[in-house]
């Protein structure tokens, strides 16, 4: 007697024949026996009119692949096949709602022989499109029967989800890897492209040229330049007390004309070079003194020496206190209110007891306007106006502005150290 | 929860919602019946736990917890099932409209469905995100909500929660 089991479903019945495994069972009449093996299956598709039977081989073949198919259906990757060759059944997706069933004629399939199935010598696979409610029905037929324990208990809902390496990415790889790879690229192109430009040359500072200058300056009588009463003669004098081991730096000097073209940006420049200048003057003191009109740039090229030269002070407290000293003198000797367009710049040199030995006009307006400011009324009159055999005392430099409004502000040359 | 997870739990309680009218309400009610107010406290937390998703606009930079996900799974199940009949009729309407090539006004409950998905969807999910541009237009939106609804049905199975469930990590493990 075999039983019969009818799973049904509007769309799908799945009716399964078979026998009870008697040596197993207790012997009594169960109302529902346990069907443990299987004889025969059929699968009706509302539909398509034959319908779909086979042996146990046919129905493992189709739980499994209806049941594979549906996971695919509900997460979108496809869960592969483990057999070579194509399975006995199958499904496929066709469209949104259109898959397709396909059973190979094979082992045992049998399918009924009719006009409509085709003929019954073609070997072609049998093929069944369902829509999505009709597949749906199909998969609940399944697991219906899976939820069966009294049928073909060996048989029951295994589901695993496929590993990662089935999955494909939203977007194909090449695509993804594409802005990296520019990235990559571009970085590489930068890096080749800025490898040959050229690695800066770092000067260094150049020579106070002034200085250097004022030597050649004495031989070309010193046509350009500023012109400062004065300030040649008293330029050496301090620096007479150079060691005549400076004087190469001044060989080295370049033309005057470049001295004194530079003369006013050139001396704020070389505050940082090492002075030639103290040199230079040591080495063409007589020159320099026989200058009654010697330019600027000796003065500019006084005095960049470190201060163990002796020319200049550079002590703090002797600073500050000619500082005040000589912002007094500016202040009482000044005249009326003064305007100027521009402000003035004024290098000024003060010898210890606080009289003014020089000065000398750092920009263009400075010589315009030197004669409204009080500096030529406080330049002593006891300077000599020889040469470097003159006083030696050491001498402070001060940086005086005239600003727009007249206001003198006084500050050491090189600032507080 | 892996983020296509999230992603697909969270798609699947907007079409529930669509379906309908008082489907925003239903989830909480069932929450209570099945007994997971522990796991679903209110409203505010529902809306923490869907906003898990990354394509939300207000997405909480949070993952969805294992107990977290079931929940919801459980309730989207059990909601679908309520609806097995209704969700059954807008396909087989569907597809009949679609052999015929009519367009989806002809049905008034499916364009309705239809509607509101669009609407819900745009209104929650960040424009954005790549993922959202991708269903920029009407057209994409209503196979999105077709496709959701077929996914719906196959929830409503015997065995629906679990092939549900086990669908999320596929391609993640």
């Amino acid at each position: 007697m075999t039983i019969q089991r009818q799973y049904s479903l509007p769309n799908c019945t799945l009716l399964l024949e078979g026998l009870n495994d008697a040596t197993t069972g207790s012997g009594q009449l169960e109302v529902r026996p346990v069907m443990s093996i299987l004889v025969n299956a059929e699968c009706h598709l509302a539909g398509s009119a034959p319908p779909l039977t086979g042996g146990r081989e046919f129905f493992d073949s189709l739980v499994t692949a209806v049941s594979r198919y549906a996971q695919e259906f509900l997460s979108g990757v496809h869960h592969p096949y483990d057999t070579q060759e194509p399975p006995l059944v199958q499904l496929r997706r066709i469209n949104r709602n259109l898959h397709r069933l396909i059973v190979q004629r094979r082992g045992d399939v049998h399918l009924a022989s009719n006009g409509l199935m085709g003929k019954t010598g073609s070997t072609a696979p049998v093929e069944i499109d369902i829509t999505t409610v009709q597949l749906f029905d199909l998969v609940e037929a399944v697991d219906q029967f899976f939820a069966d324990s009294q049928t073909l208990p060996g048989l029951s809902l295994q589901m695993t989800p496929v590993e990662r390496r089935y999955a494909h990415a939203d977007q194909p790889v090449l695509k993804r890897a594409a802005p990296a790879a520019i990235g990559v690229s571009s970085l590489a192109v930068a890096a080749i492209a800025l490898f040959f430009v050229p690695i800066p040359e770092v000067q260094r500072p150049k020579e106070p040229l002034p200085q250097a200058n004022s030597n050649s300056l004495s031989t070309t009588s010193g046509a350009e330049g500023q012109v400062t009463t004065g300030s040649g003669p008293i330029g050496p004098d301090p620096l007479g007390s150079e060691t005549p081991s400076a004087s190469p730096v001044a060989e080295t000097a370049t033309p005057s004309p470049l001295a004194s073209e530079t003369a006013t940006p050139s001396p704020l420049t070389s505050e940082t070079a090492t002075p030639s200048p103290l040199a230079s003057e040591t080495a063409t003191p007589s020159p320099l003194a026989s200058e009654t009109a010697t330019p600027s740039p000796s003065e500019l090229s006084t005095a960049p020496t470190t201060a163990t030269v002796g020319s200049e002070i550079t002590d703090n407290n002797t600073l500050r206190d000619l500082n005040g000293k000589l912002q007094q003198q500016i202040l009482q000797n000044k005249e009326e209110k003064l305007k100027f367009p521009r402000p003035l710049l004024y290098r000024v040199a003060m010898r210890p007891d606080g009289t003014i030995v020089d000065y000398e006009a750092r920009n263009q307006p400075a010589r315009d306007y030197e004669n409204q400011t009080p500096l030529p009324k406080l330049k002593s009159t006891s300077t000599p106006t020889s040469s470097a055999t003159g006083s030696e005392a050491p001498l402070a430099y001060f940086k005086v502005v005239f600003t727009l409004r007249g206001v003198p502000q006084v500050s050491p040359w090189r600032g507080y150290r | 929860m892996p983020r296509r997870a999230r992603l697909q739990i969270d798609l699947i309680l907007l079409a529930i919602e669509a379906l309908d009218l008082s489907g925003s309400e239903a989830i909480l009610t069932t929450a209570s019946e099945l007994e997971l107010q522990d796991i679903i406290k209110n409203r505010v937390n529902l809306w923490r736990l869907r906003s898990a998703n990354p394509l939300r606009r207000y997405s909480q930079r949070r993952s969805l917890s294992v107990v977290e996900a079931k929940a919801l799974v459980v309730i989207a199940s059990y909601l679908a099932r309520r609806m097995t009949v209704l969700i059954r009729q807008l396909l087989l309407a569907y597809q009949q409209l679609s052999e015929k090539q009519l367009s989806m006004e002809h049905h008034f409950r499916l364009s309705d469905y239809l509607d509101r998905f669009r609407k819900h969807f745009r209104s929650r999910m960040n424009p954005r995100r790549s993922g959202v541009i991708a269903y920029n237009s009407d057209e994409k939106l209503n196979d999105l909500a077709i496709s959701l609804l077929g996914e719906l049905l196959f929830c409503t199975g015997t065995a629906g929660m679990q092939r549900f469930w086990s669908s999320l990590f596929d391609g993640e493990i």
